[in-house]
C-alpha cells in the first residue's frame, strides 16, 4: 500500500467514525463487587456500588473527561460477583489481571480485599477499593497496590466506644468476627475501652458464618450474665445472626444499648430489623450537596428504584462513584504530564488524587493507604418504616473537626422505645 | 351536583367491576446461573442462557400467555453461583426463602445435585437447562427436579460410536472425580465396552486440578502410543487439557480427541491450539417456526446472528425452553383449576408436551431426563475472524433409529 493510499483509508476510516480519535485511549477495568453474599443472600449494598461504577463511567465516557475521547470500560467478563467471601478471591482477581487490565476496583469487603491486594503486590497492578476498611490494609509496605476511597476501621469503630461513654456506659458484652476485618475492630474496641474505662465483661470471637444455633448461645449467655449493652464488629450477615437471636431473646428491650459497626441493608428479615431498632453504627457523612442530590436522581433513574439517602446502600453507592472518579482524575493527571498511563504510573497518580467527589474531598495519606479526614457520623436505627417497606436509619451525630462526637439527642431513639 | 342516588349508583357499577375481576398473580422464578467459573474465568454461555430466559419472560409476559398471570425473575433473585459446590445448598434456601415457584438454571451438574436435593425438602421444582449427570435421572432420589436435556450417557455415547467410525480400537481415557465426571466414565467404559474398545490408560482428576497436574497427566501419555483420547471434564478443566495438549506438541495428524464440552470465545490461544480439530457432542437444534421466533427476539437485543453451531446460542435456546415449560406448567394448572403451587406446578411439569424452540419436549415417565432430544458432534475448526470459537456439525442423531450419522468428515 503506498502512503497516498495510507492516507486515503485514514481519511475514510476518519469520515466514517466520527467520534474516534485515532489516539484515543480504551482502559480497562476490572470489577469485583458483592451481588449475593456467600450464602445467597441480595446485597443491595454492593448492587448499588456496580451500577454506581458503571454510572461514574458512563458519565466519564459522554462528558468526555479523559479528553482525546478516552475512554473506561468494565466489561461485564471482567466484573465478578465473589460474594464478599475471601476463599478464592484471589484466584478470581488473578483471572482478571491476566486480562490485561489497568486496575481493579470494587474489592468492597476487607478480608477477600486482604487476598486481591497480596496478588496484586505480584502482578503490579493497582487495586482501589470502595469499602474494605479493615486497619492491616492501611499498610503501604505490606500493600503497594491497594488505595481505598474510605479511612480505616479504627477511625470508625472508635467512636461507637465514644457514643456509648458520652451514655455513661460502664460495661459492654462484645462480639467480633476472626477474620482479618475482625481482628483489626477487636484491636481498635480493645484500645478504645481501654482509654475510657469500660470493662468488656464478656467477649465472643466467632469465624464468619458461624451458624444461628452458636449466636444465639452467645446472647443468651450475655443476657445471663446481666449484661445490658452489646458491641458487634462484624460482617453484615454475622450482625444480622446476632440481632436475630437479640429479637429471639427480647434483648431490645428499654433499658439496653446495642452498638455495631455495620448497617444493615434496607430489606432485612423482620426479625432481624426488630433486633435492631435503635442501635447505633457508624457511617461516611454525606454532605447535602447539588452534586449528591444530582448523583441521588441519576442513580435513582438508573436502577429504577426509590433511594434512600441515608441507607446503606446509598453510602456505598456514592463511595464507589467516586472510587471511578478517582481513577479518571488520576489518569488525567498522568495524561497531563505526558506520561505513558500504566499500571505503575496510575497506582502512584492514585497517590496524588485530590477532587471534591459527591462523599466530599477525596484525598489521601501519603504514608498509609487511606482516604484522610473523611467526615463521619453515627446512624441510629429507627426500626422497620411501612411506608418505604424497609429499615429507616437516622443520622444522630456526627464528628467534628476536631474529632469529636456531637451529639443530636433529640434524634436517638433507644431500644425499646 | 351529582345527586345522591347518581352518586350510589356509581359506586354500586364500580362494585361490580371489580368483584367481576380476578385478580392477577405474579408468579417469582429464583435463577442459578453461572456468569464466572469459581476462578474468575467468564463463562459466556452463562450470558447468553440469562438472556434466553429473559426473553421468554417477556415473551409470556408480553403476549399475556398466562391470561394476566406474571412470570418475574427480579435479578435479585438470580445468583451466580459460579458453577461450584460451595454453599450452594444457602443460596438455594435462601432463593427458596423468597417464597419462588420454581428455581431455573441449575446448569453445572455437581451443584445440580445439592440444589435438587434443597429444594426436595422444600417441594420447589428445580428445572435445569444444562445439567447431565447421569444419577439426576432418578427421579425417586430427586422428586422436584427435571431438565430439558437428556442425560450424559446420551451424549458420550456418542463420541464413542465416532472413534468407532474411524476405527479406534484402543484409548485413553481422562475424566474429573467429581460426581458428573464419574457418571460420565461410567457411560464411556459401558459404551467402550458395547463397541469393543478397549481402554488401555485412564486419568483421573479432581475438578480445578492445577495447570502442572494436568501437564503431568499428559506427559505421560505421550509417551503411550495412543491415538484416540477421551476427556469428560468441565470446560476449565479442558481448557487446561488442551494448553497441555499444545504444550506437548500431541495435536498432530494421526491423533483424535473427543471432548464432552464445547471451548468457549474467551479461550487463550494455546488452548485453541491445543484443540483444533477435536470433536464434542452438542444438542441438535432443528429449524421450526418456534426456533425462528426465538430468533428473531435473539438477534434483536444481542445484535449477532444466531449460530446453530456456537454453545452460546444453542445453550441461549434451551434456557428459553425451561421457562416456557414453567409457563405451560402453570396453564396446565390452572386449567385443572388447581391452586398455582409449587407441588402442583411440579406434578404438571411432568406432564408437558409441548414444541418448544429446541424441538419437542416431553419427559420420560420415571426418570427426570427429557425425551428424545437430537445430539449432534460437532468438529472445532479453531478461531474465526470474528475471534470467536468455529465449530461444524460432522455427524447427528437419527430422530428415528438414535444411531449416529456421518455427515461429513
Amino acid at each position: 500500500m503506498n502512503k497516498l493510499t495510507k492516507i486515503l483509508y485514514l481519511a475514510l476510516f476518519l469520515i466514517i467514525n466520527p467520534d474516534k480519535n485515532l489516539y484515543s485511549e480504551t482502559y480497562n477495568l476490572g470489577g469485583m463487587y458483592t451481588y449475593h453474599y456467600h450464602d445467597g443472600r441480595y446485597a443491595d449494598w454492593g448492587d448499588y456500588a456496580r451500577e454506581a461504577a458503571f454510572l461514574a463511567i458512563e458519565e466519564i465516557n459522554s462528558s468526555d473527561f479523559l479528553g482525546e475521547r478516552n475512554s473506561l470500560q468494565l466489561l461485564p467478563e471482567n466484573t465478578i460477583d465473589y460474594h464478599c467471601w475471601p476463599s478464592n478471591a484471589a484466584k478470581m482477581a488473578e483471572t482478571l489481571f491476566q486480562n490485561n487490565i489497568l486496575i481493579l476496583t470494587g474489592a468492597d469487603c476487607s478480608s477477600p480485599a486482604v487476598e486481591i491486594s497480596k496478588i496484586a503486590s505480584r502482578y503490579k497492578i493497582p487495586v482501589i477499593s470502595n469499602g474494605a476498611n479493615a486497619s492491616s490494609l492501611s499498610s503501604r509496605e505490606e500493600f503497594p497496590w491497594f488505595i481505598r476511597v474510605v479511612t480505616p476501621s479504627e477511625e470508625y469503630d472508635r467512636y461507637l466506644i465514644e457514643l456509648a461513654y458520652s451514655m455513661g456506659i460502664k460495661e459492654i458484652a462484645y462480639l467480633y468476627t476472626t477474620d482479618a476485618w475482625g481482628l483489626g475492630a477487636k484491636k481498635v474496641i480493645h484500645d478504645s475501652v481501654k482509654k475510657r474505662n469500660i470493662l468488656i465483661k464478656k467477649e465472643f470471637g466467632f469465624k464468619r458464618d458461624t451458624n444461628q444455633e452458636t449466636i444465639n448461645d452467645y446472647v443468651s449467655e450475655i443476657i445471663s450474665a446481666g449484661i445490658n449493652n452489646i458491641v458487634i464488629t462484624g460482617p453484615t450477615p454475622d450482625t444480622v445472626r446476632v440481632f436475630k437471636a437479640i429479637d429471639k431473646f427480647n434483648f431490645n428491650k428499654k433499658g439496653n444499648t446495642i452498638f455495631a459497626t455495620e448497617m444493615i441493608s434496607a430489606d432485612e428479615s423482620i426479625d432481624a430489623v426488630n433486633g435492631s431498632t435503635g442501635y447505633f453504627a457508624p457511617m461516611t457523612f454525606l454532605e447535602n450537596t447539588k452534586e449528591l442530590n444530582q448523583f441521588k436522581r441519576r442513580l435513582s433513574s438508573r436502577i429504577d428504584k426509590k433511594i434512600d439517602i441515608n441507607s446503606k446502600a446509598f453510602f456505598y453507592g456514592a463511595l464507589s462513584y467516586d472510587h471511578i472518579y478517582t481513577i479518571a482524575h488520576a489518569i488525567n493527571n498522568i495524561n497531563s504530564k505526558n506520561q505513558v498511563v500504566t499500571p505503575h504510573s496510575l497506582m502512584e497518580n492514585l497517590r496524588k488524587v485530590d477532587f471534591i467527589g459527591v462523599t466530599g474531598r477525596v484525598y489521601f495519606s501519603q504514608k498509609s493507604n487511606d482516604r484522610i479526614n473523611m467526615p463521619l457520623q453515627i446512624m441510629n436505627s429507627h426500626g422497620f418504616d411501612e411506608s418505604s417497606n424497609s429499615v429507616k436509619f437516622e443520622s444522630v451525630a456526627t464528628v467534628s473537626s476536631e474529632g469529636k462526637l456531637v451529639i443530636d439527642n433529640s434524634k436517638i431513639l433507644l431500644p425499646g422505645y | 351536583m351529582m345527586s345522591f342516588f347518581k352518586q350510589i349508583k356509581i359506586c354500586f357499577v364500580f362494585l361490580l367491576i371489580n368483584f367481576g375481576q380476578t385478580s392477577a398473580d405474579d408468579y417469582y422464578l429464583g435463577g442459578m446461573f453461572t456468569q464466572h467459573y469459581r476462578d474468575g474465568v467468564y463463562a459466556e454461555w452463562g450470558k447468553y442462557s440469562r438472556l434466553g430466559a429473559k426473553i421468554a419472560i417477556k415473551h409470556i409476559n408480553d403476549e399475556d400467555r398466562l391470561d394476566g398471570d406474571k412470570i418475574l425473575m427480579p435479578d435479585e433473585n438470580i445468583i451466580d453461583y459460579h458453577c461450584w459446590n460451595e454453599n450452594v445448598e444457602l443460596m438455594t434456601e435462601s432463593l427458596i426463602r423468597k417464597n419462588v415457584l420454581a428455581i431455573i438454571g441449575a446448569e453445572c451438574s455437581d451443584p445440580a445435585v445439592i440444589m435438587a436435593n434443597t429444594s426436595s425438602k422444600a417441594n420447589i421444582p428445580i428445572i435445569s437447562y444444562g445439567a447431565n449427570a447421569s444419577k439426576l435421572s432418578n427421579k425417586k432420589k430427586f422428586p422436584y427436579f427435571l431438565r430439558v436435556i437428556t442425560p450424559s450417557e446420551k451424549y458420550e455415547r456418542y463420541l464413542l460410536d465416532l472413534a468407532s467410525n474411524y476405527g479406534a480400537n484402543k484409548i485413553a481415557f481422562f475424566h474429573t472425580t467429581d460426581s458428573w465426571g464419574e457418571g460420565a466414565a461410567m457411560v464411556v467404559m459401558d459404551a467402550a465396552k458395547k463397541k469393543n474398545i478397549r481402554i488401555m490408560k485412564t486419568f483421573s482428576f479432581p475438578r480445578d486440578a492445577s495447570q502442572e497436574h494436568i501437564d503431568s497427566l499428559v506427559r505421560e501419555l505421550k509417551e503411550i502410543d495412543l491415538k484416540h483420547i477421551f476427556l469428560t471434564s468441565p470446560t476449565p478443566d479442558t481448557v487446561r487439557f488442551f494448553k497441555a495438549i499444545n504444550k506437548y506438541d500431541m495435536n498432530n495428524p494421526g491423533y483424535f480427541i473427543y471432548a464432552s464440552e464445547m471451548i468457549l470465545n474467551n479461550t487463550p490461544m494455546d488452548a485453541i491450539e491445543g484443540a483444533i480439530g477435536y470433536f464434542s457432542p452438542v444438542a441438535g437444534i432443528s429449524d421450526s417456526k418456534k426456533l425462528d421466533y426465538y430468533i428473531k427476539a435473539y438477534e434483536e437485543l444481542t445484535g449477532l446472528t444466531a449460530d446453530f453451531n456456537s454453545a452460546n446460542f444453542i445453550y441461549s435456546v434451551l434456557s428459553y425452553d425451561q421457562v416456557i415449560l414453567v409457563s405451560e406448567a402453570i396453564k396446565s394448572t390452572k386449567k385443572k383449576n388447581l391452586e398455582v403451587t409449587s407441588e402442583n406446578v411440579m406434578s404438571q411439569l411432568r406432564l408437558a408436551n409441548f414444541q418448544g424452540a429446541s424441538g419437542e419436549i416431553s419427559f420420560e415417565n420415571g426418570s427426570n431426563d427429557r425425551l428424545n432430544m437430537p445430539v449432534k458432534i460437532m468438529k472445532f475448526l479453531g478461531k474465526n475472524d470474528k475471534d470467536q470459537m468455529s465449530f461444524i456439525p460432522i455427524a447427528s442423531t437419527d430422530a428415528v433409529t438414535g444411531r449416529l450419522k456421518i455427515i461429513t468428515q
